[in-house]
């Protein structure tokens, strides 16, 4: 045992200033302490030991003992790696003097990602980030909204995006980016933090920074990366044998004229008719379902043979006429899902010396979409270097060229949830090897049709091209002028063609195309001052102007009638057919703006900023709006009085602010009015209306926010927490207001009602593991949002609520409004009838209420028993029952990072609570919507068939639910329910969507240095990953991130499996 | 130093001096408000406009059709509830289309007049048709919802005095007063700008047409039965019948037609009478599929002719009309798949059908059965019967001889009318008139009507208005007799 010794001394900054509030602990023990305010300590310490020293933007410092008993001690400022920077509008902020509510994402999400689109890499990591994938296709942009947005349908409340300046309301300049060249994403939040970009910025800005080079000689990356999507649950479908034994008996069981609500049967309409359950069906024709006897006698013995024997047909008993069936089973679902694999090749070079420094990355990918027939394609070129022209002067630069070539798949309700439920006896292929298409319709057909006939000859290609160019000058130190030019250009090229084939009908060989241009231009200038006055007192200061012109030209053309497959473009066409249109539009926006940011000693910060926005959406004398914002922190662990509990507290900063934003989301049309050419002629000539009704009176939408925060750092930093209470008040709504319909408009553009967003996030970083070998790192992130209708214009009604309907409230008795918007009241609820099982006999039956929804049939044994919550003898709207909302309010995300030696393995996961889903596709199925469809496995065993049979579902009749008006399945909505496609209104169909997704589990290795140097590479890396593996959940549809209410068959987002390497040299 | 911030300083005022040119951008491809109705291309324009959406809202069954006893369930899809007379204050119907229509004539009356046109009789027409189609609007209204607003004012923004129902008989005098001021305005006779435009001989038959709603509907009297017989005779004024009943939908705007909608393909697409027509795999294994109208793609037998037409138009066997108003599809074993319009097959084409008949408003033959039954209800029988007998023959089923009492001429024509003008949208219309006219008792002539009857529910034979209409407009009241539904 080493004897003791008492060491002191004092802790120095690399400026000589005294350091109050560092800790220090004994290597390798619990021993520890603080340093007072003048920065001095004292300890009583083994004489060998290592002393470790550490401070918030600091390195770390490890100092040996070695007996002596004074010593002095000078912390380095830690470099961008250790202190975080954080981009902030117009310049960067060390984390611990920022006073706003800002999350950022680092390089290290984006290094690797398997998406092709950048921002589905934001998912779970951002505490208050809501993130809604609505297709599974590559390339797709999420739906992106902050904090609950500021609407009552945030799903379009898509944050400003900006990209190394270059502004964009929605994700213009975004897509197609290549994920590896970007350095870091910023979420700013709070409207403090956004107000300086005042006019848009009432939804949160996304700041992205593309990489840079770095002092040093040339760095070379070159990332190869191979990846699988596949379709991540099969739908249950039943085989060809199931669903004609399921199809053709019910159909004799249920189909019969007392059962429907007109009185009249028409069995033979599916038994002998044309739907997939139907015989009668030639040799070579769209169907395969006939008699085997039909087929021997037309065909003969040896035709018959071959389809059994080589061909997969099969025969089985009609539970109808006890004949013998013959039939193909087809699986409608495989023609449609496929598995798709991906490549991507990523290169980088970076380097730079004292006069400047550059970053070149160059990508190319191409990814299949599960969906057969889709791809993606994308080529991109960025190209970032700064110059040091003179002592004062510098120059950068940024150049990039991205090519997406994509196909994707058109509708997707038709082409995957309909398509997907082709009944298993229609043909995939002809006898000749050729797509059949189905049923035969146009707008939905056996997939392998679609692709071979019309999605091959699909040509999508868009070019985006952005140059900018910013110099700095050092007019004297501190001040600095920063001008900026800005071009950002998409070119969209579409050409679309579809082959003679039996399902286009009038147009025949119908081709089309598009050129599609956007430009925006954009140019800033900036004065930006620092100084630090007196002791301790700095002052930044920073103002400027912005303007952007935005134009945008379309053209697109069409025509039909070509006499050949060969030549798809438009030339071939017959003149007689074609048909072209034209539109420009433009606009532009004027910005003054500027901010101001004092600290005193790191302690004490405030900001104040202040924007002044003009936009020619509005009418002339409504086009400024001013926007302000101030915000304050107190890093009260820097305080003298702070020091007890400095040895649990590592830090604590309070931040608060309050800002006022805007929103300009509408059109010009809106504040002038708009006379269009109506979509048709007339006698060949033009018309024009007034299609949108002018309101010049028309003001900037505003939202007015405080954010309050604390920064708390625990036990050294070890674990770091960011907790925010925000409150948002949007007024002035731009907002469709309804209109009565004697005014000939069902709504005008209108400032209309507020809206308050009030919740909290939490992000929370640890490292519960830290050993020499192995390490465990553990980011948390929470959020809770509430969205409540504020004040509506007055209107006669109670909580002057708009839309809504009456339903019976079994507490008082009565009846009460619900639904719509309401002031005081959440808004996207949902009701629907509520559903209590089946009728068992036709005795218990004829007591149903009357059901006008139903056409008020008779009701029999197996038809839906909903609740008549009033007792009125009568199911309507007042007996809706209260379902629960569309959108979660709860949302996290966990990533774990572990690493042993040179392994590193991360585990993602996301989460959202508080939302319900109508599992419309699933409604739609057992309700056979289309009378010939493929039914699942739960038609078969889980729908009524007898009395008391302990079955979920009702009667499974061929007959259309929703045609034949039984009505078991899909319901009015009453404007309480769903209105968009597939609802059900149905309680039976409602669940919570409550899910846990299980996001990524990947690995990376990095090769022993010495081996990589043996291969003169200065470091290798293998990874591979697998994303989207699955959720726990409540839900029975596949995909339950739906947040619109009604899940009508989506394009489910595919698992991807990614594996690859990366050198470096 | 200074210098240098004195000139950037410079710089930012220059930028801030010319903001407002900046932001003044030009909408190129749409028209503003304010820079509207300036020219007389821009009256002539809107009222292409105008008849596009007179189009849309023609080419429809719901409100004239579905009601009555015509149709029947098809093959596919859910008929509306006002087929199913499935009507309750919950799913009213909204006007909306209709008042649409009629903001852009009170927009285009308000605005023409400061527009100077060369020749003044331009103008006139112009303001003629907007007139004569405003005034077919109010007339729909009426005949649907009874008593509705008046609204003659454009609409210019949310602060539009919010107007209740004004009753029938005044929107009806509306309608009438905008049909009386096109006859003014039209400077001369017949079609100088085709049939499908409006023109002065369609102004005179949808007078009659109005006013013999007036007669029977709403307590007009002898003055409105005789004006209707000399409207009817103007209307048709230099008109010949078609010799034969299948040419009618054959040709487009023939010798007998006096004001259609213009249909053609590349125009409009979903012709309202495809929700009486096959797709092609209904059909494909019916024996006489060549002859039926079907489709691969646009049709969709959502409704089929009902017993009681196809027995109104079975009843002579010499009826050309039968064969040409629906067609039956039997299979090889000689059961029947379905039951198919016949009357407005389009044209084939080279890969498909397109359903573009016009959609005939007046014809010469309507004009007959106005007459006839306007004399009807003067008790002017033998003259009825006259005008009766002219459409008769042209169809091949000779003269009445039926019996001559007032009651049984009436109950002949609104059979003959329903033989002659089945798809025509002017059934429902039709039955309401000789409902109120006292013929017939309504409820016992549409099957549905009358089931809802049995079951102890009146169904009123005017539409509701819908909830959201009543709350945003507290001045509306909902129509009468759906308290209890």
């Amino acid at each position: 045992m080493a004897q003791n010794i008492t060491v002191s001394g004092v802790v120095y900054d690399n400026e000589g200033e005294t350091l109050p509030g560092v800790s220090l602990v004994v290597k390798g023990t619990s021993l520890g302490t603080v340093t007072d305010i003048d920065g001095a300590f004292r300890i009583n310490v083994p004489r060998d030991a290592t002393l470790l020293f550490s401070y918030v933007g600091f390195q770390t410092q490890e100092v040996k003992v070695n007996n002596t008993e004074s010593l002095r001690v000078v912390m380095q400022i830690s470099t961008v790696e250790l202190e975080e920077f954080v981009a902030i509008a117009y310049g960067k902020q060390s984390r611990a003097l920022l006073t706003h509510s800002i999350s950022k994402v680092g390089e290290e999400e984006f290094d690797k990602s398997p998406g092709q689109n950048p921002l589905l890499q934001l998912q779970g990591k951002v505490a208050g980030l809501s993130l809604q994938v609505e297709s599974g296709q590559p390339g797709t942009n999420p739906q992106v909204f902050i904090r609950g947005g500021s609407s009552t349908s945030p799903e379009g409340d898509a944050p400003l995006f900006i990209i190394d300046g270059i502004v964009s309301q929605g994700f213009r300049n975004l897509s197609d980016m290549n994920p590896s060249d970007i350095e870091s994403v910023e979420v700013l939040k709070d409207a403090a933090s956004t107000a300086i970009y005042g006019s848009r910025a009432a939804n949160g800005i996304i700041l992205i920074k593309t990489k840079s080079g770095r002092m040093g000689k040339p760095k070379v990356n070159f990332k190869y990366t191979y990846g699988i999507e596949m379709q991540p649950e099969r739908i249950p479908l039943l085989n060809a044998r199931d669903y004609i034994y399921l199809t053709r008996s019910n159909t004799t069981k249920f189909n019969r004229p007392e059962l429907t609500y007109n009185g009249s049967s028409d069995q033979a309409k599916f038994l002998s008719g044309s739907f997939g359950m139907s015989t009668g069906n030639p040799r070579n024709s769209k169907n395969t379902l006939e008699f085997l006897d039909v087929y021997l006698t037309n065909y003969g013995q040896q035709y018959v043979s071959d389809l059994l024997e080589n061909q997969g047909w099969q025969t089985m008993q009609d539970p109808v006429t006890g004949r013998q069936l013959i039939f193909q089973d087809n699986d409608f679902q495989k023609a449609t899902f496929t598995n798709g694999q991906k490549q991507e090749y990523d290169l980088n070079v970076s380097g730079g010396n004292e006069s400047g420094n550059y970053y070149i990355g160059l990508r190319h990918m191409n990814q299949d979409g599960i969906l057969r027939g889709t791809h993606y394609k994308n080529y991109s070129l960025l190209f970032n270097g700064d110059y040091q022209l003179s002592e004062r002067w510098s120059v950068s630069t940024k150049a990039s060229f991205q090519v997406r070539d994509a196909v994707g798949g058109g509708n997707t309700n038709n082409s995957i949830s309909r398509n997907i439920l082709t009944p298993p006896t229609y043909r995939l292929y002809y006898e000749d090897g050729t797509p059949a298409p189905g049923e035969g319709i146009s707008s939905f057909r056996n997939r392998i049709h679609e692709v071979y006939y019309k999605t091959n000859y699909d040509d999508v290609t868009v070019y985006r091209t952005t140059f900018q160019i910013a110099g700095r000058w050092e007019i004297m130190p501190g001040l600095l002028f920063s001008p900026s030019a800005y071009y950002f250009g998409t070119e969209g090229i579409e050409n679309y063609f579809q082959a003679d084939n039996e399902t286009t009908g009038n147009t025949i060989r119908p081709a089309s195309a598009k050129h599609n241009y956007d430009r925006h231009l954009q140019g800033d200038a900036l004065l930006s001052y620092e100084k630090e006055i007196g002791e301790g007192h700095n002052l930044s200061a920073v103002a400027g102007t912005s303007y952007t012109h935005d134009y945008s030209y379309r053209l697109s053309a069409s025509g039909s009638g070509s006499m050949i497959d060969q030549i798809p473009t438009l030339n071939a066409t017959a003149d007689s057919t074609q048909r072209a249109s034209s539109t420009k539009s433009f606009e532009a926006t004027l910005s003054y703006f500027g901010r101001l940011n004092y600290d005193y000693k790191g302690k004490y910060m405030a900001s104040a900023s202040l924007r002044a926005d003009g936009s020619s959406r509005f009418a002339e004398d409504k086009m400024w709006g001013i926007f302000p914002g101030v915000s304050a922190g107190w890093n009260m662990h820097r305080e003298e009085f702070f020091e007890p509990v400095r040895t649990l507290f590592s830090k604590m900063k309070w931040r608060a602010s309050w800002g006022r934003t805007g929103n300009n989301n509408l059109s010009v049309a809106n504040s002038r009015g708009a006379y269009t050419i109506t979509g048709s002629n007339y006698m060949g000539r033009v018309g024009i209306i007034n299609t949108t009704l002018k309101n010049s009176q028309l003001v900037w939408e505003t939202t007015d926010s405080y954010d309050i925060g604390v920064d708390l750092g625990f036990f050294n930093n070890r674990l770091n927490l960011l907790l925010d209470y925000y409150n948002k008040l949007t007024h002035d709504r731009l907002y469709d207001q309804p209109l009565w319909y004697s005014t000939g408009y069902s709504s005008i553009k209108s400032n209309y009602g507020s809206i308050r967003n009030q919740g909290f996030e939490v992000e929370l970083n640890t490292t519960p593991i830290d050993r020499k070998d192995f390490t465990w790192d553990l980011g948390l992130t929470f959020s809770f949002n509430r969205s409540v209708v504020e004040k509506l214009p007055d209107n006669g009604e109670e909580k002057n609520r708009v839309g809504g309907n009456f339903i019976y409230d079994p507490v008082s008795g009565e009846l009460m409004k619900v639904g719509g918007i309401a002031e005081g009241e959440r808004f996207g609820g949902r009701w629907a009838f509520h559903y209590l099982g089946t009728y068992q006999t036709d005795e218990e039956a004829a007591n149903a209420p009357v059901d006008p929804n139903a056409q008020r049939r008779v009701k029999h044994a197996g038809d839906s028993k909903f609740e008549d919550r009033n007792n009125d003898g009568m199911l309507d709207v007042n007996d809706m029952v209260f379902m629960g909302y569309i959108r979660p309010d709860k949302s996290g995300g966990i990533l774990n990072t572990l690493r042993y030696k040179s392994l590193s393995v991360r585990i993602v996961m996301d989460w959202a609570v508080g939302h319900v889903i109508d599992n419309g596709f699933k409604g739609q199925i057992m309700g056979s919507s289309r009378n010939n469809n493929n039914a699942i496995t739960e038609a078969m065993t889980n729908s009524w068939q007898e009395a008391n049979d302990g079955t979920r579902y009702p009667k499974y009749t061929v007959q259309s639910d929703y045609d034949y008006q039984y009505r078991n399945h899909m319901r009015w909505d009453n404007q309480i329910g769903s209105t968009t496609q597939g609802s059900t209104n149905n309680s039976l169909y409602f669940s919570k969507g409550d899910f846990l997704a299980f996001r990524e589990v990947s690995l990376s290795y990095q090769l022993p240095e010495s081996w990589s140097n043996r291969l003169r590479l200065s470091a290798v890396e293998l990874f591979a990953g697998a994303y989207n593996l699955g959720y726990l959940k409540r839900y029975e549809g596949m995909f339950p991130e739906i947040y619109d209410g009604t899940d009508y068959g989506t394009y489910p987002r595919p698992r991807q499996y990614n594996m690859g390497a990366r050198i470096s040299f | 130093m200074k210098t240098n911030i004195l000139k950037i300083l410079f710089a930012v005022i220059l930028l801030s001096g010319s903001s407002c040119n900046l932001l003044d951008v030009k909408t190129v491809s749409s028209i503003t408000g304010d820079d509207y109705w300036t020219s007389k291309g821009d009256a002539e324009s809107y009222l292409m406009g105008i008849y596009t959406k007179l189009r849309d809202v023609s080419n429809a069954t719901l409100h004239f059709e579905d009601r009555g006893d015509a149709f029947t369930t098809g093959l596919e899809g859910g008929p509306s509830n006002l087929w199913a007379q499935n009507l309750n204050a919950q799913n009213g119907y909204s006007w909306l289309d209709y008042y649409s229509v009629i903001h852009h004539c009170n927009l285009m009356i308000r605005n023409v007049e400061h527009i100077p046109f060369g020749i003044e009789a331009e103008k006139q027409t112009l303001l003629a048709e907007t007139h004569l189609i405003r005034s077919m609007m109010y007339f729909n209204i009426v005949r649907v919802w009874g008593d509705a607003p008046i609204e003659l004012e454009p609409t210019e923004n949310a602060n539009k005095p919010k107007l209740g129902r004004s009753p029938a008989s005044d929107v009806l005098q509306q309608a009438l007063t905008d049909v009386e001021t096109a006859i003014t305005l039209f400077p001369q006779e017949g079609y100088p700008n085709g049939k499908g435009r409006a023109s002065m001989p369609a102004a005179y038959a949808l007078k009659a047409d109005i006013l013999l709603w007036k007669a029977k509907v709403l307590n007009g009297g002898d003055k409105e039965l005789e004006e209707v017989i000399t409207l009817a005779g103007k209307a048709s004024a230099n008109l010949s019948l078609e010799e034969s009943f299948g040419d009618l939908y054959g040709t487009k705007k023939g010798k007998e037609v006096i004001f259609a909608i213009h249909f053609n393909i590349f125009e409009k697409e979903g012709h309202y009478s495809s929700r009486l027509k096959p797709r092609d795999v209904f059909v494909e294994k019916a024996v006489n599929k060549d002859l039926i109208p079907f489709a691969k793609g646009g049709a969709r037998s959502t409704y089929a002719p009902s017993e009681e037409l196809m027995a109104l138009l079975s009843e002579y066997a010499t009826d050309q009309r039968r064969d040409h108003s629906y067609i039956r599809a039997i299979d090889g074993e000689g059961h029947l798949i379905g039951i198919f319009d016949n009357k407005m097959r389009g044209t084939k084409t080279e890969g498909d059908r397109s359903y573009d008949s016009d959609i005939i408003l007046y014809r010469m033959a309507e004009m007959h059965l106005f007459k006839a039954e306007a004399f009807a209800a003067l008790n002017r029988i033998p003259e009825a019967i006259n005008e009766l007998n002219i459409v008769r023959n042209r169809a091949g089923i000779g003269n009445y001889t039926g019996a001559t009492d007032q009651i049984s001429v009436e109950r002949e024509i609104l059979r003959e009318r329903g033989r002659e003008l089945y798809l025509e949208r002017k059934r429902w219309p039709d039955l309401l008139r000789f409902h109120f006219g006292g013929t017939i008792d309504i409820y016992d002539e549409v099957p549905n009507l009358k089931a809802k009857r049995e079951e102890g529910s009146i169904i009123p034979l005017y539409l509701a208005i819908p909830l959201r209409d009543l709350d945003l407009n507290p001045n509306l009241t909902q129509t009468e007799g759906y308290e209890d539904l």
